[in-house]
């Protein structure tokens, strides 16, 4: 096999676990298979792992039950946002902004906070429901950003500034990811705020009711110390990963 | 427990192959008996089912040179494997005994 073929072999290789990776480059060498048959049979391994890991519940909440909804609902306060923030800036910043307009300046931090924290734990939470199928809700996180990015007519605000929130999500991914662990507390806490954020930005009419969708992965963080969940989420992963 | 028929030519030819009894080796058999292709994807995530339902085993073997020093997976039928394989051949049989395209062949056989 030639070598380059044999690296995009062991490219493909990499999505499966490494003992199956181990046992399939085996057979490929043993049977002397042509490169492109090699490439199939890695691929269709590959795809048919994938929706394997499709039969249970845990990828569907993670992609379209959680990163398609949330991407849109969360690039809707990225855009809130920064329109208000361009104005404040375009007039230039005054601090007296606070005092002059308390419950403008409330209503934008509390803007600020759902879409730091939201974004945040719905990254977390994607990420730790469903690690394996993680290529398709980041694919379910980035089409809406992609629709939007292609209809964004707004003159006075670059268009990129939809994807302020993806930001603290990647950071969230990335935490998870890291096996990072969250003291009860302190989600409880970040859970209370954004609730508190969510139900002011109501009393406001500043919010759509399926933005309360948004609230789910701050609780999920701060129940997830305590549920015996969290047990069946490592060893569902322990199960996937060998 | 009734088999598939692919699950079915696996158990047996892991069967037939006994000790020497992995990937490859069991795709050359199938395709050399039956003359369909074996594809790696469906070999292993069948024998990932079989396994689930307890009728084989599995285990890493050795990695040899040929295999440039990768491991195999050997596969062992369980008693429960043999007795579904076993019923699945016998269903197989009885349906067929009186079929025309068996027929020919019961003549023959007599």
């Amino acid at each position: 096999m030639i070598n380059i073929a044999w690296k995009v072999i062991e490219v493909l290789a990499l999505q499966l676990t490494p003992t199956e990776r181990e046992i399939v480059l085996g057979d490929l060498i043993e049977t002397r298979e042509t490169s492109c048959r090699g490439m199939l049979e890695v691929s269709g391994l590959a795809a048919r792992r994938q929706l394997q890991l499709w039969n249970g519940w845990r990828p569907w909440l993670a992609a379209p039950g959680l990163a398609l909804p949330c991407s849109f609902m969360l690039m809707g306060f990225s855009f809130a946002i920064s329109s208000e923030l361009r104005n404040h800036f375009v007039h230039g910043w005054e601090l007296s902004f606070f005092s002059t307009q308390p419950v403008e300046a409330i209503s934008l931090l509390c803007q600020i906070l759902v879409l730091l924290i939201c974004a945040w734990a719905a990254g977390f939470t994607v990420e730790s429901v469903s690690r394996r199928t993680s290529v398709v809700s980041a694919i379910c996180c980035f089409l809406p950003c992609l629709f939007c990015l292609l209809r964004f007519r707004q003159e006075s605000l670059s268009r990129f500034c939809l994807l302020l929130f993806l930001f603290p999500a990647i950071a969230g991914v990335f935490f998870s990811r890291c096996d990072g662990r969250i003291n009860r507390p302190w989600a409880v806490a970040l859970a209370l705020v954004a609730t508190i954020c969510l139900a002011l930005l109501a009393i406001r009419g500043h919010l759509w009711l399926l933005n309360w969708e948004l609230i789910g992965p701050p609780w999920y963080l701060a129940i997830l110390p305590v549920r015996s969940d969290r047990l069946a989420v490592s060893q569902n992963e322990e199960l996937f990963h060998e | 427990m009734m088999l598939g028929e692919f699950e079915y030519l696996l158990i047996t030819a892991a069967a037939i192959l006994g000790e020497n009894a992995y990937g490859v080796a069991m795709r050359e058999a199938i395709v050399k008996t039956t003359g369909r292709t074996c594809s790696i994807g469906a070999l292993y995530t069948t024998l990932d089912r079989l396994e689930a339902k307890g009728l084989i085993k599995t285990w890493m073997g050795e990695g040899t040179a040929q295999r440039g020093g990768r491991s195999k997976r050997m596969v062992h039928v369980t008693p429960a494997g043999t007795a579904a394989a076993r019923k699945f051949y016998d269903s197989m049989t009885r349906i067929s005994n009186r079929a025309p395209w068996a027929a020919q062949r019961t003549e023959r056989a007599r």
